[in-house]
């Protein structure tokens, strides 16, 4: 029995069909005219194919809107005037005063005052100086943090404050809580760190002094020993009561030797001298130390019975 | 003036020591004699100490407040020792000079 194709519909008889002359010319017919379809297809490339002017102008028209609109945004994003005329109320700043609105300087926060300088915080105020943080307080100087308050200097930190002892400011430096009541001085905390004559106090140099008092021992078992805030570089160790029982002995130490000489008198009548070895032994912020002379023993040590020796270390 | 002495005694019963301007923190094995301690035949005597809190300033919501900021031994009390008699003072030895003296007979 014959079949078709499945696109076209061509005729397909079966083997046991007679040939038939219709057959072959109907199918062949059914093949023309789709030939003749395809003979009609646009085969232009798709940068090639053909614009219509309606669409052509739809295009230009496109376009100019896109170009248009960029240039507008870039005219407008350049704007620095304020295109929008936003107000400062419609900011929340109503209560602050920009620049020229103040008296002479400039100033920002509710309820400051501000003579020729500048201040900003609430209450903050400032002469011709500089005051920022709430009620911060400047003459000519400068105040950061709140009840910061100075003269002509600087007060930095919370309630850092430059005052005499009548609360006038005064000129001096205060860097964090506390009252620097000394003119031309700068204190940290309630530390001193400068005095008025640009010094620096003794209390703040890597200078300790003290004195030991001897324990009568000597000898590697039973080492002198000093203790220090600091590493000290340098130790001088004199015999300071009873220095004929001491033989008036003195020792500088450096720091970092693993020995020293230690100098003393051992004849009061010819004023002799001798010097002998002490064996040193470093720790971070300590030294200890022994001597092995067996004739004069602890004194050599620096370490005579009751003898108060005295020592400074510099750091 | 901070008054520190070795809480472990020496053979000889006396105790390492010193004072010094500032020793912060106290040694380890040692403690603070207070100020107003009498402390007789120093460093001679037997201590007793115990554990003492260390005050200090602390800045606390920006106002100065005394607090606890460690602890340290304390001597508590100082009994006097036995000070050693003091050992003869050696002769000095002699000098270059008088040793040829002596070789070669020398009165001086």
């Amino acid at each position: 029995m014959a079949t078709n194709t499945e696109t076209l519909g061509l005729k397909k008889p079966s083997q046991e069909d007679f040939y038939n002359v219709d057959d072959f010319n109907e199918n062949f017919q059914k093949i023309d005219d789709f030939a003749t379809g395809l003979k009609n297809v646009d085969n232009t490339s798709d940068a090639n194919k053909p614009v219509s002017t309606a669409q052509e102008v739809a295009i230009a028209d496109a376009k100019k809107a896109g170009t248009d609109a960029q240039n507008n945004l870039n005219s407008h994003t350049s704007n620095r005037n304020n295109p929008h005329n936003v107000t400062k109320e419609q900011l929340g700043l109503s209560n602050i005063v920009f620049g020229s609105g103040s008296p002479v300087g400039g100033a920002i926060g509710g309820g400051v005052s501000v003579g020729s300088g500048g201040a900003v915080g609430g209450n903050a105020k400032a002469g011709s100086g500089g005051a920022v943080g709430g009620y911060a307080e400047a003459d000519t100087g400068g105040a950061i943090g709140f009840s910061a308050r100075t003269g002509r200097g600087f007060a930095g930190g919370y309630s850092a404050k430059t005052l005499d002892a009548s609360d006038n400011l005064i000129d001096a430096i205060q860097l964090g809580y506390g009252t620097n009541p000394n003119a031309k001085t700068l204190q940290v905390y309630t530390y001193q760190l400068m005095n008025a004559n640009g010094l620096v106090p003794s209390e703040r140099l890597p200078i300790i002094e003290g004195t030991y008092t001897g324990t009568g021992t000597h000898g590697a078992s039973n080492p002198c020993s000093l203790t220090f805030p600091f590493t000290p570089k340098v130790v001088f160790i004199f015999a300071s009561t009873n220095v004929d029982a001491a033989f008036h002995a003195s020792m500088p130490i450096i720091h970092g030797c693993a020995t020293a000489r230690i100098h003393f008198r051992v004849d009061a009548s010819s004023d002799r001298c001798y010097s002998d070895g002490i064996y040193l032994t470093w720790g971070d912020k300590t030294l200890s130390w022994y001597a092995t002379n067996a004739t004069y023993k602890a004194p050599m040590q620096l370490n005579a019975s009751g003898v108060v020796y005295k020592y400074v270390a510099i750091g | 003036m901070k008054r520190l002495i070795e809480i472990k005694a020496l053979e000889n019963g006396s105790h390492r020591n010193q004072t010094a301007t500032d020793i912060t923190p106290t040694p380890r094995g040692w403690a603070v004699i207070p100020d107003d301690m009498e402390t007789p035949n120093f460093p001679f005597g037997d201590i007793e100490v115990e554990d003492a809190n260390i005050m200090g300033l602390v800045g606390v919501d920006g106002e100065e407040v005394e607090k606890v900021i460690g602890t340290e031994k304390r001597v508590t009390k100082w009994i006097p020792g036995v000070v050693p008699e003091a050992e003869p003072t050696p002769d000095p030895e002699p000098t270059t000079e008088e040793l040829l003296n002596i070789i070669l007979g020398v009165d001086e």
